[in-house]
């Protein structure tokens, strides 16, 4: 009697297990992702949310480094329509969380695919932010950056930088990053001085990360130019250009394949005769200012 | 002990015997647990969705507890006719709603007190340093739950369980909107209507003024001064709920 309790229990338990596994297999690529936001007003939202809005902000925030992650992990399907709303409804529901602001900033202005590539919503969410905060410098780092490196206006970032290390807890290198970005913005020596003071003083992993692989841009940028160097070297010897990296190494050029700094072998464009990234590589992709 | 206290005691053993009394608190546990999974898939703010979700768990729950036992204070008595037992002893209706009040507000207290001490738990499995500026939230929650209480009351000396909660819910929301009656003047210019939204204004209970959790949550100093006249604000109300509530129970024919 007690097994065929159990059997009554466990039968039906395997066939919901079988037929919701075959309906994910087999339809599940038919079923609509969750791209909708109910409620895209977070001034309404904060009214409606009656003394709860800190809870609502942490849902909000919840979904959005969900949906970014998420999306950021898609590789033909990569958009990111919802970041600027859910960031904007985070930030309305709880203006005390800076991390919204410093993140949202970051990666809305980002290029795509690595973000949104929206700098001028990224510099709205943090003017937003030092609207709030007035006295914390890391904002003005964040703006100055955007300026700078996604919009390309260095007299604008050098302002921002200088107004930002007047406030208190500044880090000393933001004068100079000012004064570096009004005379050299542009030179790929600034970036990473740029770079790698938003490495030092990242709030967030994924910022840290992203920190991380530009600086790994800006390196093989260099590494690319010496390699340059090398086939321009290898042309004037022997009046030809490099067909592969074993003509390099053969001639004793190079002693081994070069790899980028994600070990990925760079490739010799038989066309343009350069050094280009292969395609799969960690970088994705090189910085285009 | 005082007639007061004498009731005060019963209706909290009342309460606490009530089963419904410890399935909010275990869902308000649970939901205070929950913050702990919620905060690890969040990245970056673990602490603060912990402190955000278990401030909000025991003003949620203690709503709950407040409203929901809070309407039947007067009315299940007169209901299951319990009340008519205790009219011929020599206990006045004042005595006896204050007693109800006091009895339920401690009830609340103990509650809040659990849940704090759940709250506090999480914070320190996560390794997190004692942090006494939430107990300045969390005090101020109480206080809104003593208005909350007070409401409640009100509503159960004169309708029945079901209507008093629904009013009591509905002033709790306008509660949250009543800055909006303050600056209503601004949307309609003439008439007497901005005059009568103003003593609305101060007519109804302002719950926001207890609402210290996200300053406290992201750090900022909340200055005592600004406690004090929130919990004057509270007892003053308080006591002004009670003064209603004797007031409409004293006319009330029993009979």
């Amino acid at each position: 009697m007690k097994l065929l309790r159990l059997f009554a229990l466990m039968g039906p338990l395997a066939g919901i297990f079988l037929i919701q596994s075959h309906i994910d297999e087999q339809f599940g690529k038919y079923r609509a992702t969750e791209e909708i936001l109910y409620v895209e007003n977070g001034k309404l939202l904060k009214r409606a949310m009656l003394g709860f809005e800190n809870l609502g902000a942490d849902l909000y925030w919840l979904r959005t480094v969900q949906y970014f992650g998420r999306k950021r992990l898609m590789v033909t399907t990569k958009n990111y329509v919802l970041l600027a709303p859910l960031l904007r409804v985070t930030v309305d529901l709880d203006p005390e969380m800076k991390i919204a602001f410093s993140y949202g900033a970051t990666f809305l202005a980002e290029p795509f695919p690595m973000g949104a590539g929206l700098p001028s919503k990224g510099i709205e969410i943090i003017d937003e932010g030092i609207r709030n905060h007035p006295g914390y410098w890391r904002f003005y780092l964040d703006k100055g950056f955007i300026y700078s490196e996604h919009l390309g206006d260095y007299k604008k970032a050098a302002s921002v930088f200088l107004e930002g290390s007047k406030l208190e807890g500044a880090p000393y290198w933001m004068v100079a990053i000012a004064g570096r970005t009004l005379t050299r913005g542009g030179e790929r020596e600034t970036s990473r001085i740029l770079w790698n003071g938003l490495y030092k003083s990242a709030e967030t992993e994924q910022q840290r990360e992203n920190a991380a692989t530009h600086l790994q841009q800006l390196d093989a940028l260099d590494e690319m130019d010496s390699y340059n160097e090398v086939v321009t070297k290898y042309h004037e010897r022997t009046g030809e250009f490099p067909r592969r990296w074993q003509d390099l190494i053969g001639s004793g050029f190079l002693a081994e394949v070069p790899t980028d700094p994600t070990d990925i072998p760079y490739v010799l464009d038989p066309e343009s005769h350069r050094v280009v990234l292969r395609r799969d590589s960690g970088l994705g992709g090189l910085p285009t200012r | 002990m005082s007639r007061v206290g004498y009731i005060a005691l019963n209706t909290y053993r009342e309460t606490v015997r009530d089963k419904v009394l410890y399935n909010l608190v275990l869902f308000a546990l649970l939901m205070i647990a929950s913050s702990y999974i919620l905060g690890q898939i969040s990245v970056y703010q673990e602490v603060k969705i912990i402190k955000d979700l278990g401030l909000a768990a025991i003003s949620i729950f203690g709503m709950a507890i407040a409203i929901f036992v809070g309407i039947g204070l007067v009315s299940k008595e007169i209901d299951k006719r319990t009340l008519y037992s205790l009219l011929p002893k020599p206990i006045t209706r004042v005595q006896f709603l204050l007693g109800k009040y006091c009895g339920l507000c401690l009830t609340v207290l103990v509650n809040v007190l659990v849940m704090t001490a759940g709250l506090y738990f999480l914070l320190f499995l996560m390794s997190e340093p004692f942090e006494p500026a939430l107990l300045k939230a969390i005090f101020l929650i109480y206080v809104k739950l003593m208005v909350l209480v007070g409401v409640a009351l009100l509503f159960s000396t004169f309708t029945s369980s079901t209507l008093a909660g629904v009013f009591a819910g509905f002033v709790y929301v306008v509660g949250y909107f009543s800055s909006d009656l303050k600056n209503f003047d601004s949307v309609v210019e003439t008439g007497a209507l901005p005059q009568i939204t103003k003593v609305l204004y101060y007519l109804l209970p302002n719950f926001k003024n207890f609402d210290i959790k996200a300053p406290i949550v992201a750090g900022d100093i909340v200055p005592m001064t600004q406690i004090v006249w929130a919990t004057a604000y509270g007892l003053l109300y308080v006591s002004l709920l009670l003064v209603a509530s004797a007031w409409v129970f004293q006319r009330r024919n029993l009979k």
